[in-house]
């Protein structure tokens, strides 16, 4: 019986020390690859599913996992899957973003008004093309560098530059197009 | 970006939140996957049936397969006749509608490889040797991760039905840029080329997969295909 796809860890050297056990890094990384994957347009009904998906590839995968950047590989399972779900979610349904995913332990002002921001950068969001939405996300929300996004998604660094440049133009442009309309600052 | 555009991103970083219970019931599906996996491969190694050990997981079945897929490096040509494949498949699979055919290929700027749903044509794929060699077989766009476990489960079901050259025809015909499942995939191709006694190719292929995944969890299995052929050399 090959145990190995019981005990997803491995030994190889890696450049942030972090530890290499599943659950470990499940603990430390479940809550920003939920957030991403909602980010890169997962809808609300399946985020459940996406994440589980994300955590069974990594089970699956840690034995193999190169030790280059965890982080990077991570975001790359989630873009993976998040593809996926997306083309999915196409043919089923549309299920309205959820309103209560903000930390509640804030009071209600503060929910009302994170929850508000959180709509806000969800329709900016939407108004960038996948790969700028992409890398956007990667680089100005989970604070990936442009180098750990190139690996990430396969592309090139030149490539992932021009798209952040392009990306933020957009976002700013959009955001202050907010602000104009709403008379309010964001 | 302005300080104003800054601060908003600041303040909504870390702002989305999963429902309390997310990450437990998340990671309670993830084990069930897992556990079922294992137990299948367990059943499998016994060459017991299977009925019953892959068990759904609370949110879906999707992890089953993936740890399932472990299945398909063990040699197989000897084992018994699988149940059908069906029996086994995941219910999030069976309800998962046919794969509507691509409109028109999105415009790929990437360098390589790029993501499911940004890739271009897979006929306008770089051309290998290999797949040169070949006669084209049914070229499809490129499958998602559930259509990939579907076709993994089939070439399964083949392997262990002692059937290669189906599982191998199915490998074939199924083209794809998704590369998560690459190594199970390439591993599958091994096995069916060593039990059709295309043993150059096989170690061939087995060489190139251990090469490229040199910590491959299926490396084991792989040094057990062609074996006979080895010795006798």
């Amino acid at each position: 019986m090959d145990l190995s796809l019981t005990r997803p860890t491995v030994e190889a050297p890696r450049e942030d020390q972090e530890p290499l056990a599943f659950d470990a890094i499940y603990a430390r990384h479940f809550r920003a690859i939920w957030r991403t994957l909602r980010r890169l347009g997962v809808r609300d009904a399946q985020l459940d599913d996406a994440a589980q998906d994300v955590f069974v590839v990594v089970h699956r995968k840690l034995p193999s996992f190169d030790g280059r950047s965890l982080r990077g590989w991570l975001y790359a399972i989630a873009v993976r899957v998040a593809s996926d779900h997306r083309r999915d979610a196409a043919r089923r349904p549309h299920v309205q973003l959820s309103e209560s995913l903000v930390d509640h332990a804030a009071g209600p002002a503060r929910v009302s008004e994170l929850n508000e921001s959180v709509r806000l950068l969800h329709t900016l969001l939407a108004q960038l093309d996948l790969a700028k939405r992409t890398v956007f996300v990667l680089g100005e929300l989970e604070q990936l560098t442009a180098p750990e996004i190139a690996e990430a998604l396969n592309a090139n660094l030149n490539t992932v530059y021009a798209r952040q440049r392009a990306a933020r133009s957009q976002f700013e442009a959009a955001l202050a197009r907010h602000r104009e309309r709403t008379g309010r600052r964001p | 970006m302005s300080p104003e555009s800054r601060a908003f991103l600041e303040r909504v970083r870390d702002a989305e939140e999963p429902d309390p219970d997310a990450e437990r019931r998340v990671l309670a599906a993830v084990r069930a996957a897992v556990a079922a996996g294992a137990a299948a491969t367990a059943a499998d190694t016994a060459r017991a049936p299977m009925t019953g050990a892959v068990a759904p997981s609370k949110l879906g079945v999707l992890g089953v397969w993936l740890l399932a897929g472990g299945l398909i490096v063990l040699p197989a040509p000897a084992l018994p006749p699988s149940e059908p494949s069906a029996t086994r498949t995941p219910a999030r699979l069976l309800a998962a509608p046919e794969p509507a055919p691509r409109a028109e290929p999105v415009a790929a700027e990437r360098s390589s490889a790029p993501a499911a749903d940004e890739a271009g044509p897979l006929a306008a794929s770089p051309e290998t040797p290999e797949s040169l060699s070949k006669p084209r077989a049914r070229v499809r766009a490129p499958a998602s991760l559930r259509e990939e476990l579907e076709l993994l489960a089939k070439v399964q079901a083949a392997l262990r039905g002692g059937d290669a050259a189906t599982a191998l025809r199915q490998l074939d015909e199924h083209r794809t840029l998704d590369e998560q499942l690459q190594g199970e995939r390439a591993a599958a191709r091994v096995l069916a080329l060593c039990s059709l006694g295309r043993t150059a190719e096989g170690r061939r292929s087995r060489a190139e997969l251990l090469q490229r995944e040199p910590t491959s969890p299926h490396r084991s299995a792989l040094e057990r295909a062609c074996v006979e052929d080895e010795l006798s050399d």
